[in-house]
């Protein structure tokens, strides 16, 4: 059994985003400083009816129609993401040795849409119609068990659900079972597509979303005086977790270093987060503590952002207790959206492109700074400067938090 | 209108990718390499298209038993629905 190690090598990414269909394309995408929301034909006469879609995700085409007949399309995205992030490292399934292989996979939902679409054949009176592949297509664990099938990888095998902090949960996790030498290799990440009437409206009657409808490109407006909630998306990332030695033996060049991960819980309120962010903030000290890193070493911080007043102000409180002067802080969720159970994977792959290219992008519709707030936003364009170590942020309802911090390779 | 083999045939090319001339009267759908899971699914999506109700099919049916059995149940349907049928 090998040893434990203390930093895993990030060697390999897939991203879907409504950003578009691949890494590249999300983060060209992100650099434009555009959102990409707009009106949404399935949730035509609801209260809040925009969303952020990923552009042109077929199953069948993207995915091959051998399998698309029996995902549902967050299935679906984790499945493509994975491949996208297996081919980024340059591993070959053919060749790794399946039992060293974990795949730990954050959702938040499931598929919503797809118990929907079911109950409505029994509400009909048509029990016998319901598609004896109800289950499979929609719980939590089978983004993970089609992962697994798809590239054969017979090591753990996980769901994780920490609500909106689920796909950072999943890589922390990950990398737990890489340091424990439980692993050679995890596909870790998160996916979800809640774009569905029933959490629209959901959220809608909480609160949380944005109701700036009549302007869908302006509705997400991360840490910005006027904002108002956050606008729902979808998505999927997976990132390549790998021992060092293990990357280092194959001769892979890692994108950047996983060297810390904190989690908590504000066991505060069921929705809510701790006003004074004070979960938030232990999460990020956990973090920090974990990577032996000082927060004067952090030169940027990839926030959890929403863009709801409760969680801006919490998450600024929390990152000035943590930080005498916060770094420069960017929400990807003015662009993209709020993908839920994806978010925190597609930001943790986001905040290793930046660690890369030394890039902050922007934080779109970030024009007048709430006061109250008082960060460093990355606005309006990219900024680039030298960084060297990044943290990224995710809080979920029931106030579930995790922090993840990168270093440069 | 398409014939019920041309259903059960664009149904297996189009939703689970085979290839079309695999696809013949005397294959079973074991031989096709559908699980029984799979078939159920795709009589629902036959169920969807035409309103036969196609339960407990055998995976060692052929295509050519199935659309002869769709094709008696269309024949029933139009029996029991044609007007005066049953005065």
């Amino acid at each position: 059994m090998p040893g434990q190690c203390r930093e895993v090598a990030v060697t390999g990414l897939g991203v879907i985003s409504p950003a578009g269909i691949g890494a590249r394309a999300t983060w060209d995408t992100l650099l434009t400083g555009r959102s990409t929301a707009t009106r949404d034909a399935g949730l035509v006469g609801l209260p809040v009816d925009i969303s952020c879609q990923v552009p042109d995700f077929d199953t069948a085409r993207l995915v091959g129609r051998k399998a698309a007949w029996r995902l549902d399309r967050f299935v679906a995205m984790a499945l493509l993401a994975a491949r996208h992030a297996v081919a980024d490292a340059g591993l070959s399934p053919a060749e790794w040795d399946a039992s060293r292989v974990g795949v730990v996979m954050g959702t938040g939902t499931g598929s919503m849409e797809r118990y929907v679409t079911e109950f409505a054949k029994l509400a009909a009176g048509r029990p016998l119609d319901i598609s004896p592949l109800a289950i499979t297509r929609s719980v939590p664990n089978m983004a993970a068990a089609e992962i697994a099938l798809d590239l054969t990888a017979t090591g753990p095998n996980f769901a994780v659900s920490t609500a909106c902090a689920s796909g950072s949960s999943a890589l922390g996790i990950a990398r737990d079972l890489l340091r424990a030498g439980t692993c050679d290799l995890v596909l870790a990440g998160g996916a979800e597509s809640a774009r569905h009437p029933i959490p629209a409206a959901c959220f809608h009657r909480m609160g949380a979303l944005s109701r700036r409808t009549e302007d869908p490109a302006g509705a997400s407006r991360p840490f910005d005086a006027a904002r108002d909630g956050f606008v729902l998306s979808e998505g999927a990332a997976v990132l390549v977790l790998e021992r060092p030695e293990h990357a280092r033996a194959r001769g892979a060049s890692p994108r950047a270093q996983l060297v810390g991960y904190g989690a908590s819980c504000d066991a505060f309120h069921y929705a809510a987060p701790d006003p004074e962010g004070r979960g938030a903030a232990a999460a990020l000290t956990a973090a920090l503590a974990d990577a032996g890193l000082a927060p004067g070493d952090i030169d940027h911080i990839n926030a959890h952002g929403t863009g709801t007043r409760l969680n801006d102000l919490a998450e600024a409180r929390a990152l000035h207790t943590v930080f005498a002067e916060p770094p420069a802080v960017t929400s990807l969720k003015g662009a993209l959206g709020h993908a839920i159970g994806a978010a925190g994977a597609i930001e943790a792959a986001v905040t290793v492109m930046s660690l890369q290219q030394d890039t902050i992008p922007p934080t779109a519709n970030h024009e007048d700074p709430d006061l109250d707030i008082d960060l460093d936003i990355v606005a309006k364009a990219p900024r680039q400067t030298p960084l060297s170590a990044a943290a990224s942020t995710s809080f979920g309802f029931g106030g579930q938090n995790a922090a993840l911090v990168f270093r440069s390779a | 209108m398409p014939t019920s083999a041309e259903l059960i045939t664009s149904t297996l090319t189009e939703t689970f990718d085979l290839d079309p001339a695999e696809v013949t009267p005397e294959r079973t759908f074991e031989d096709l390499g559908l699980d029984s899971l799979a078939l159920v699914e795709m009589g629902l999506m036959l169920q969807e298209r035409t309103g036969i109700s196609l339960d407990d099919v055998p995976l060692r049916t052929t295509i050519g038993e199935l659309a002869a059995l769709m094709d008696s149940s269309t024949a029933d349907k139009a029996l029991t629905t044609a007007p005066n049928s049953s005065s």
